[in-house]
């Protein structure tokens, strides 16, 4: 029975990806619309100036994937469970006061905790370079969030929950929504100011949005839409790590809801 | 100025605002209330015709950055739409939880449907099909439940290959034609490349998972059959308008070309397996939820046979059987709602409800009775037209076929009811049922279903009159010979 099941599966599986390597053997590329993006100048980074004004709102949904992810990964972990008595068979009582446990791991050496402190540091700091830099140098807000988030993951890995580099994980989600709202509400701006959603917007009665020297063509609300981005990828990724690591306050999470639900 | 993406921006802002007030079970309350009113003003603020975000219209030739499309006909879709999330979201209102997670997650997924109906551009298509499905598996994560769990991670894991390979199709559409706006797209489809079949058949591929089409039903359905009752009414208006949303656009794109007649074969096929796996997995079930969420599968497949025709009849017939669907299915998953909050959803437990709630049996029997096609409710006008779509281009076996499924839907559903609520049961039990309440704002979104369930029945033209003008301009009449 399993043999005979086997060979459909591979068969299907081989002419499905004969198909799709036949297609990819056939291909014609069309530059299409890119000589429009290359042709009309916004600011020095291409990939920032598609990213965040030919296709702002595509940007603003690759945001919100991640601020989904999130928010279901707390739903995951008993945020707001309309049952949670499956969720406290999994999850037993904290053995620590600890956030995170560091006994079952065993402790890391001093040689890491030397290092990974500065390492961090310097990670956020690049983080922050690469955010503030998006419409003129390579990177941008993905990139500098995901930089920082990793600095943060790192001390967290390396000290456990005496990190020095700590970020509560109420004052996470804060954040994350203020950087989802921030996109949310600048697109709003540009409506009124432009008419069309997520319109770039230079100055606002004859005051530059965004200053920069004269040489340099002005970017606009580019830079803010970065900073808001990184905000948000900062926190969903720090957020999902956390998750992932603190029991602690799984278990809190579900007390809390189970005194509400009775 | 065109206030059209606030039907998108608008639900995201509430969403957000939502999850912060994990807690704050009178905020969420009201909160909750005032974003139903709204969303159902919100699908007459646009105006129709294109729309371009960040103001980048055509330049040079080519639509440079992002468009929306707006329509009567889609218009049409956004009103059920909104009126099936805002009644959903006041039927949750009257959960002892005021769930501010359910509230976000519901809102949400009305956003990214909006948008998937809404879209012009493939790619904005694409990132809303994916914050739907990871919706969908957290709005079934909600009800917490071991099998809960089980079905929300296959729904994601079996997501994850199915959005990748969309993905995938749709980076072939953009390479061989350079542009990802599905008008300008359109002209450049002519050429013969084999790159666009493979395109076809990887959106082909998202498509039967976005709308529960074989060979994807079983994880569907097992989404629909463990969520609370409201919350599969909405996880079932999503995906059916998934599938409205996509398949309209696959016609857009294809309709018409010499390439699309064999694809045309897979669909229909794609719809009439649909049908019928749904109806004979139905009539099996002995839980009520998993017998609707079956049926929901077989009205699925209804859908996608009308739209797959590419007639302008089978189109109309589609996105009105659609529409029709969403609303009979809602008030069911509804009433299943109901009946779960007295005794389990176990159809060999209950019975006897007859005398305790008269008034919700009689809707639950209208909408069981719209679901089977019986006439002057509004499943009947709609699976007349489908039947007339099938006829007129020449193919009376798909006719034949929805009429069986009919006559299962019918068997099935009956046997519900009598188990439900006309099998005789002891007096222990009945003093049982007493003890429980009735949720009273389920029972109000019961009746506003079931109206309309009655007046669009009465009407259909009320509805029908919307969706020829685009049905006209996508479809291709043709005939069998």
């Amino acid at each position: 029975m399993s043999s005979k099941r086997d060979l459909v599966v591979a068969i299907s599986f081989f002419i499905f990806g004969a198909s799709i390597l036949y297609s990819l053997a056939n291909m014609h590329v069309n530059p299409g619309v890119n000589i429009v993006y290359l042709n009309h100048y916004i600011v020095p980074n291409y990939v920032c100036a598609i990213i965040f004004d030919w296709r702002a709102y595509d940007t603003l949904g690759e945001c919100l994937v991640l601020v989904v992810a999130v928010m279901v990964s707390w739903i995951v972990f008993g945020k707001s469970l309309y049952d949670n008595s499956y969720l406290k068979e999994v999850f037993h009582a904290p053995e620590s006061d600890d956030y995170i446990t560091l006994q079952r791991w065993g402790d890391y050496t001093p040689i890491i905790k030397f290092l990974a402190y500065p390492m961090s540091i310097l990670m956020v700091a690049l983080g922050i370079l690469t955010v503030l830099g998006g419409h003129i140098t390579p990177g941008g807000g993905f990139q500098g969030g995901a930089l920082i988030a990793s600095g943060f993951i790192l001390s967290i890995i390396a000290f456990g929950s005496k990190s020095p580099l700590w970020f509560d994980h109420k004052f996470l989600e804060r954040m994350e929504a203020l950087g989802a709202l921030g996109y949310l509400l600048l697109g709003v701006a540009g409506m009124f100011m432009g008419g069309y959603y997520l319109f770039n917007f230079t100055q606002i009665n004859g005051i530059p949005v965004f200053p920069a020297p004269k040489d340099i063509i002005t970017a606009g609300i580019i830079p803010y839409l970065n900073i808001v981005v990184g905000l948000k990828v900062l926190a969903g990724l720090s957020t999902a790590a956390f998750l992932l690591s603190c029991e602690k306050v799984i278990i809190e999470k579900i007390s809390k809801s189970e005194e509400k639900l009775e | 100025m065109n206030f059209l993406p606030m039907i998108i921006v608008f639900p995201l802002i509430m969403a957000i605002i939502m999850n912060l007030l994990h807690g704050k079970e009178k905020a969420v309350k009201y909160l909750t209330f005032a974003t139903a009113i709204i969303l159902i003003a919100l699908p007459f603020i646009g105006e129709y015709g294109y729309y371009y975000f960040s103001g980048h219209g055509v330049v040079d030739g080519w639509i440079s950055g992002i468009a929306y499309l707006y329509n009567p006909a889609k218009q049409a879709v956004i009103i059920t739409l909104s009126l099936i999330a805002s009644l959903v979201l006041i039927t949750g209102m009257g959960e002892k939880l005021k769930n501010n997670m359910f509230v976000t997650l519901s809102l949400m997924g009305f956003a990214s449907i909006s948008a998937i109906v809404l879209a012009d551009d493939i790619f904005n298509l694409y990132v809303f099909f994916e914050i739907i499905s990871i919706v969908q598996a957290g709005l079934v994560f909600l009800s917490g439940t071991e099998e809960a769990y089980k079905a929300g991670l296959r729904y994601m894991i079996i997501g994850s290959v199915a959005a990748a390979l969309m993905l995938l199709g749709i980076t072939f559409l953009l390479a061989s034609t350079g542009t990802l706006n599905i008008s300008d797209m359109k002209h450049h489809l002519l050429t013969d490349n084999p790159m666009v079949y493979g395109g076809l058949l990887l959106l082909i591929v998202g498509l039967a998972y976005g709308s529960g089409l074989p060979p994807f039903h079983n994880i569907k359905a097992d989404l629909y059959a463990r969520s609370k009752g409201f919350i599969s009414a909405m996880l079932q208006t999503y995906s059916k308008f998934v599938l409205v949303g996509l398949m309209l656009i696959i016609l857009k794109l294809f309709n018409g070309l010499s390439y699309f007649s064999s694809a045309h074969a897979v669909l229909i096929a794609l719809g009439v397996l649909a049908m019928v796996f749904g109806v004979v997995m139905a009539l099996l079930q002995s839980d009520y939820k998993k017998l609707l969420a079956y049926h929901a599968i077989s009205q699925g497949g209804y859908v996608a046979t009308g739209l797959a025709l590419g007639t302008p009849l089978g189109i109309v017939a589609g996105i009105f059987h659609a529409i029709n669907h969403v609303i009979y299915k809602s008030a069911l998953f509804l009433g299943a709602y109901i009946v779960s909050c007295k005794r389990g959803s176990n159809l060999h437990k209950l019975g006897g409800l007859l005398p305790l709630m008269p008034y919700v049996a009689f809707m639950v029997l209208c909408a069981k009775l719209a679901i089977s096609g019986v006439p002057p409710f509004n499943g009947f006008q709609s699976k007349w037209m489908l039947a007339e779509a099938a006829m007129q281009v020449n193919m009376p076996e798909i006719a034949i076929i929805m009429i069986i499924v009919s006559i299962g839907t019918f068997v099935s559903m009956m046997k519900a009811f009598y188990l439900i609520y006309l099998k005789p049961v002891d007096e222990e039990t009945l003093k049982e049922y007493q003890g429980k309440e009735v949720p009273k704002l389920a029972v109000f979104s019961l009746f506003v279903l079931t109206a309309l369930c009655i007046i669009i029945g009465l009407d259909p033209s009320l509805i029908t009159n919307y969706l020829w003008d685009y049905a006209r301009e996508i479809g291709v009449n043709y005939c069998l010979k």
